[in-house]
């Protein structure tokens, strides 16, 4: 019993040392910047390279939109935005309007596992922060 | 006695008035001495915009999109390396940020990255500056201090 109450403590203890260090560390310019989502497509359909160019130009000029690129092949769209400024169904129907299109299914595991658990770290430290919220 | 205090207030006058063109033209000089690669660029804006476009290039690039696959699938990770470009990016052209990412050859460590999928890569950036009409001069400034990773990143 006192062993658990011990350990309680201790976790107590260091998780609000967690939150404290969330929320006190200095943020860099950087990290003061609004956060990003990527969305892929895949792009089926004939698009010629006009329309590759404007298509592209529309998506990069709507709200929300922080880059568009479509692969000169025109098989490929990748879109950079806010989430909380425009969503996914829309990138997906202002490109509809042009070519076929479909959601890139990527696989969210693979490459360096390093990679994946700094990520892990800085999302859960960055959840702890309200001031990124 | 009026005259007198006439004259010191002139003198006061005159004296404060020097003193601001003197501290003007200081600035005019720091303003001018203030031609860092970061701010020639445009400053944090404009570097997270061209790496955006970057990022969103890559991803679209069928030669080596599949290196970052599950970077971008994961929008914590595609934050991370989003945040380190453009920290690198506005480190290296001397702003007010610090890289806090691995050294390159510890972050691209055992990738076997070839020559080929280096240039697709660089591409890619150029393709990204030239999007927002950056200068030859300042994207060859940029290249220069990015060109010399290439020993660090390929073939390791
Ligand atoms: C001048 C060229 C390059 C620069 C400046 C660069 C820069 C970076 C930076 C700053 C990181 C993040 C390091 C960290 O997480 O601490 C990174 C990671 C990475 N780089 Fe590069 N890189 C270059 C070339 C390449 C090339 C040619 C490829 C492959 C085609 C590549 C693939 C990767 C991958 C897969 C990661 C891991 C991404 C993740 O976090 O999941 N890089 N690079």
């Amino acid at each position: 019993m006192k062993t658990l109450r011990i350990t309680s403590a201790i976790l107590a203890v260091a998780f609000i040392a967690l939150i404290l260090y969330a929320n006190l560390r200095h943020l860099s310019v950087t990290e003061r910047l609004k956060h990003v989502q990527l969305v892929s497509f895949n792009l089926s359909g004939s698009l010629s390279d006009k329309s590759r160019v404007s298509l592209t130009e529309k998506i990069s000029s709507s709200p929300g939109v922080t880059a568009c690129s479509i692969n000169p092949e025109g098989t490929i769209a990748s879109v950079i935005y806010y989430p909380d400024e425009v969503d996914e169904a829309t990138l997906n129907a202002l490109l509809s309007t042009q070519c076929n299109t479909e959601k890139r299914e990527l696989a969210a595991v693979g490459g360096c596992p390093v990679h994946q658990v700094n990520a892990s770290v800085q999302q859960f430290v960055s959840m702890l922060d309200l001031r990124t919220r | 006695m009026k005259t007198k205090l006439f004259k010191n207030v002139a003198v006061v006058f005159t004296i404060l008035t020097l003193a601001f063109a003197v501290s003007c033209s200081d600035d005019d000089d720091e303003m001018k001495e203030d031609t860092t690669l970061y701010t020639r660029l445009g400053g944090i804006d404009a570097i997270s915009a061209v790496t955006d476009q970057f990022l969103a290039n890559v991803a679209a690039d069928s030669k080596i999109n599949a290196r970052f696959e599950a970077t971008v699938a994961n929008s914590s990770r595609l934050q991370l390396l989003r945040n380190n470009l453009i920290d690198q990016i506005c480190a290296g052209s001397g702003g007010p940020c610090q890289y806090k990412g691995k050294t390159m050859a510890a972050a691209h460590a055992g990738m076997g990255i070839t020559q080929d999928e280096f240039n697709a890569l660089v591409g890619d950036l150029v393709a990204a500056l030239d999007k927002f009409s950056v200068p030859a001069q300042e994207k060859n400034d940029l290249l220069a201090i990015l060109g010399p990773m290439q020993s660090d990143i390929v073939g390791k």
